[in-house]
């Protein structure tokens, strides 16, 4: 942009940048952002999971799942292992973990109420699978969401892609 | 501010590095934003997990599901939570037929709906509850599911 004199030999005309309402508007953005922002949702994660069979659901118990009222998809893949998931009912630890049963063909196998013993257990469960991928969890129906999770997360971590929800077996019982 | 003296020395402020610094500090904040965020709901204490995957911003339509510990769903334009499995079921409905007249419009003759479900459940929330909603989903057509946790302990 050339600068003109209006004058030769005067006054220079002084060129200011008038930045303060850009400065203010830069403000009202910044503060705009900063009240939206939520540090959290940066550690927000997904896990991405394989739906539950709305067959077995209905029929709360699998082996009483009818495949003609199964979506597409539905019973393929069945998973080998269950990991069975039951709660404590008293007190303070209402909710938590009771015990674990990881329920194969050959039968059910008790870990204990730990789930980092479920990780070993499911890694070596593993090795000797036909279908090494799909593994299902099936909890109490007052298993508190926190530790499903904790079972689904060491699912994964054993090796398992996909993890499978099945109806609460105490559920079944009723 | 006249030069007409001689002898009067300028003292504006160099305005020009602040400026800089806070248009840094607006592309933080900007790339760091989440539209999505009005749906998620901050009471929500999610569970923890280690091998949750970082989030992928490529989903174009999702649905946000919060899900309080005591099994109430909250969603973005309904005033009160979601009580009732009745209510839950209604809503899912409904909210599949929109996306599903919305993905026909748009030309797909099957009326795919791509839109995912996205579950953020409180990490005292029963499984019970949980459950019942990802059989829901699945009941009413969804065909995308996906939980959310946080990654580390700092949540």
């Amino acid at each position: 942009m050339p600068v003109t004199r209006n004058k030769p030999g005067g006054v220079e005309p002084e060129i200011n940048q008038v930045i303060t309402p850009m400065l203010d508007l830069a403000f009202q953005m910044l503060i705009f952002f900063i009240i939206n922002f939520h540090p959290s949702q940066l550690e927000e994660g997904q896990m991405n999971l394989t739906l539950p069979d709305s067959a077995q659901a209905q029929a709360a118990k699998p082996e009483q799942a009818d495949p003609v009222n199964s979506l597409p998809g539905d019973l393929e893949l069945p998973a080998e292992i269950t990991v069975l998931v039951h709660t404590r009912h008293s007190g303070n630890a209402q909710g938590d973990i009771g015990d674990i049963m990881v329920q194969e063909s050959q039968g059910q196998h008790p870990v204990g109420d730990n789930a980092q013993n479920l990780r070993k257990y499911l890694e070596k469960a593993r090795v000797g699978l036909g279908n090494q991928n799909d593994i299902k969890v099936q909890a109490d129906s007052k298993l508190k969401y926190a530790y499903v999770m904790e079972v689904m997360d060491m699912c994964t971590r054993a090796g398992f892609r996909n993890v499978s929800f099945g109806p609460p077996p105490d559920l079944a019982k009723e | 501010m006249s030069h007409a003296l001689g002898e009067e020395t300028k003292a504006e402020p160099n305005l020009v590095p602040l400026l800089d610094l806070v248009f840094q500090l607006i592309m933080f904040f900007m790339i760091t934003m989440n539209f999505v965020s009005a749906q998620l709901s901050e009471d929500i204490k999610l569970p923890i997990a280690q091998s949750a995957r970082a989030m992928d911003r490529a989903e174009a339509e999702v649905l946000v599901l919060n899900m309080e510990a005591s099994g109430k769903l909250q969603v973005v334009g309904q005033p009160r939570p979601l009580a009732t499995l009745g209510d839950k079921r209604f809503y899912l409905r409904q909210y599949y037929l929109d996306a599903k007249r919305t993905a026909e419009e748009q030309g797909d003759r099957h009326g795919r709906v791509k839109t995912t479900v996205i579950i953020r459940a409180d990490r005292n929330a029963n499984y019970e509850d949980v459950f019942e909603l990802m059989a829901l989903c699945k009941e009413v057509g969804f065909r995308k599911l996906q939980l959310r946790a946080y990654t580390q302990m700092g949540g």
